[in-house]
């Protein structure tokens, strides 16, 4: 997929109710394919899938052994303190694995396993789930942007080419999360808690650092993108419901609870 | 001054008094804990005071501009327990915050490397 960053000026969007400030991130939409986006494997070597894992026995495996027969060697799974076997299946199936000794959350466990990935070496850090929502066949056009250099992250969005393909009802709760977070940090992003991100080692080392624990990081990492000043854009991603990954996926009644623990956040540091 | 109390005065009196007993007893043994212990003297000493004498209150409401003494209580104990509540949740997040540092280090130090696939 050919994408234009926002620094040629090409698809821009306005993000904010005001002019944006001389400086304050640049987002763009990613374009419709124009050509196959490929990623050579030396550029697959510098890219590291991050994988928080939290009872996903069942379902680990296959996601962990998908991404590597498809070419992308690192993978690392958090398991995030899971009272079934994740950890072990997720190492036979080929992934370093971290274990949480207790519970502590999804952004938690992120937050693990980018330090890990870091730590060795890892130039694009790819946060992944750990259910099979995700597909592989998205990753090169995640990646690429920010392996060129374009962007410092891509933002995985469900509703640039693919909306029919989510669930009435996730579509109308998405819709209210996209306008929290627009109300909220001032981003304005065509899919909210979209867990499929690219992000640079640059912005990783030096803007983000998830504290909230819990699923609301995945609003505070838009605030950290955001506030970082570093280009970002969308790119379009097909997510795969099935009944295992709605079964997993958040409830409607979660959506006050990341809200008041987004804002607690914010409020307390 | 004990015989014109009412049974909820002697027992209040007693309770706070015990309280302000108590912290004083900890400021003495422990010296470093003098100035956290401080406002738990004042808190239970006042306490005692208006148990033993409750015109003070309602004195103490009128410089205030508010009618009664007891709602100069209710007030001051709500408001505290606000405070408290927040102190709490400060504190529960910091030791959240410590906790998710210290599961992190141990996760990342005992890591494990994938096993050779097939």
């Amino acid at each position: 997929m050919t994408v234009a960053g926002a620094a040629d000026g090409v698809k821009a969007r306005r993000y904010f109710s005001g002019t944006p400030p001389a400086g304050y991130p640049r987002c763009a939409m990613s374009e419709p394919a124009a050509t196959i986006e490929t990623v050579s494997p030396n550029d697959r070597d510098r890219v590291w899938l991050v994988i928080a894992a939290f009872n996903e026995g069942g379902a680990i495996a296959p996601v962990v052994a998908g991404a590597l027969d498809d070419g992308w060697p690192h993978v690392v799974v958090v398991d995030d303190g899971s009272a079934d076997d994740t950890a072990e299946r997720a190492r036979q199936a080929g992934a370093h694995t971290l274990r949480h000794l207790v519970n502590r959350g999804q952004g938690a466990a992120l937050q693990t396993g980018i330090r890990y990935a870091l730590e060795r070496g890892a130039e694009v850090l790819v946060t992944f789930d750990a259910d099979g929502q995700h597909r592989t066949a998205d990753l090169p056009a995640m990646v690429g942007p920010v392996l060129r250099g374009e962007v410092d992250a891509a933002l995985g969005s469900r509703f640039l080419d693919h909306a029919e393909a989510v669930p009435v009802g996730r579509r109308l709760l998405l819709r209210a999360a996209r306008l929290f977070g627009t109300l909220t940090s001032g981003v304005r992003l065509t899919d909210a808690h979209n867990g499929f991100r690219a992000l640079s080692r640059r912005l990783c080392v030096e803007h983000i650092d998830l504290r909230l624990d819990r699923m609301a990081h995945a609003s505070e990492i838009v605030d950290q993108i955001a506030a970082s000043g570093l280009p970002f854009r969308e790119v379009s991603v097909r997510i795969e419901y099935t009944d295992y990954s709605r079964q997993k996926g958040q409830r409607g009644s979660a959506a006050l609870r990341i809200a008041v623990d987004y804002l607690l956040g914010r409020l307390l540091g | 001054m004990f015989g014109t109390m009412s049974l909820f005065q002697l027992l209040g009196l007693g309770a706070a008094s015990a309280m302000a007993l108590l912290s004083a007893l900890a400021m003495a043994r422990n010296p470093s804990r003098r100035v956290p212990l401080l406002p738990w003297l004042a808190l239970w000493s006042l306490a005692a005071l208006a148990f033993a004498v409750p015109d003070v209150t309602t004195r103490f409401a009128h410089l205030l501009g508010i009618g009664r003494g007891a709602d100069v209580v209710l007030y001051c104990a709500v408001f505290g327990g606000l405070l408290v509540a927040f102190r709490l949740s400060m504190a529960q997040r910091r030791l959240e915050r410590e906790l998710t540092l210290l599961v992190r280090e141990l996760a990342v130090q005992q890591a494990r490397r994938p096993e050779e696939r097939a």
